[in-house]
């Protein structure tokens, strides 16, 4: 008989958020940043083949991604896309408390991916691989959320995208981020009360 | 013996009570029901081995005080 004898929630660390921001979306011009890093990519504008749904905006700024980790996913979506395909990869940090909660990427991870210029998802040979990647991490991390790309359709939420947050990433602190390396846009997404929200992210080194 | 489940996503974990004969499927749902998810929908691994669902736990070489992880199947479009 399988018995559940108790249960280990993991523990927030109480810390300030990262003091040291290179970036602040809704104040910075993320296009400039993508180019001024060798992250946009040539391309035409295509039109999202399903309806878009606008996310609604919340401005309180709690979700944080160390610029390492930032170049790091998107330089894999800048060569993904010059490959025409789409990108993705698991967001790896922590969750702190500090006047609420808030969440810090400090890498990304990714490996090979069943992926086309509209899907994305990891192949069945990426997980052995991913496994070694989060062996290497020298801390207690959390799958804060992840990322993919969007080629030349804008970044927003789609209904598969959508789909897999409320399976997996639906706790405040976790996030989607979606890039599109053509349109030179990176927009970050959480669900609150299920509802997918876009909100501001920071770059800190 | 006692096994422990972590879920990737949140970092919580559960200790749980398992038999030789009980299955990952059956440990799996269990943590999924606990943690109100879609036990279809996730690779569990063992260090660096994904555990399939048929396995037993003795077929899967669990030891007491194991660590097993939930990790998430995500598609982006």
């Amino acid at each position: 008989m399988v018995k559940i004898s108790g249960e280990e929630k993991k523990k927030y660390k109480i810390q300030p958020p990262p003091a040291n921001i290179i970036f602040e979306y809704g104040k910075d011009d993320i296009a400039k940043y993508m180019e001024e890093n060798g992250f946009a990519v040539m391309g035409k504008r295509k039109r999202a083949e399903e309806e878009k749904v606008e996310s609604r905006w919340q401005g309180e700024l709690d979700f944080y991604i160390r610029e390492k980790a930032c170049h790091k996913f998107l330089r894999h979506c800048y060569e993904m896309a010059l490959h025409g395909k789409e990108a993705m990869g698991f967001l790896i940090g922590d969750v702190r408390q500090w006047n609420g909660i808030y969440s810090v990427v400090h890498d990304a991870v990714t490996a090979s991916l069943d992926a086309s210029p509209v899907y994305v998802r990891f192949s069945k040979e990426a997980y052995e691989e991913i496994f070694d990647k989060l062996d290497e991490i020298d801390y207690e991390y959390v799958i804060v959320g992840w990322y993919h790309s969007h080629l030349g359709y804008t970044s927003f939420m789609s209904s598969i995208d959508i789909e897999t947050q409320r399976k997996y990433f639906n706790q405040p602190f976790h996030a989607a981020i979606v890039v599109d390396p053509i349109e030179k846009q990176m927009k970050s997404f959480r669900l609150i009360n299920n509802e997918c929200i876009e909100i501001p992210y920071a770059i800190f080194r | 013996m006692k096994i422990i489940v972590k879920d990737a996503e949140t970092g919580n974990r559960i200790n749980m009570e398992v038999e030789e004969d009980n299955t990952i499927e059956e440990i799996i749902e269990e943590a999924a029901n606990y943690w109100k998810k879609n036990p279809g929908a996730y690779v569990i691994r063992l260090g660096k081995k994904i555990l399939q669902a048929e396995l037993t736990v003795e077929d899967a070489n669990l030891q007491d005080g194991d660590v097993i992880e939930l990790i998430p199947d995500p598609e982006g479009g």
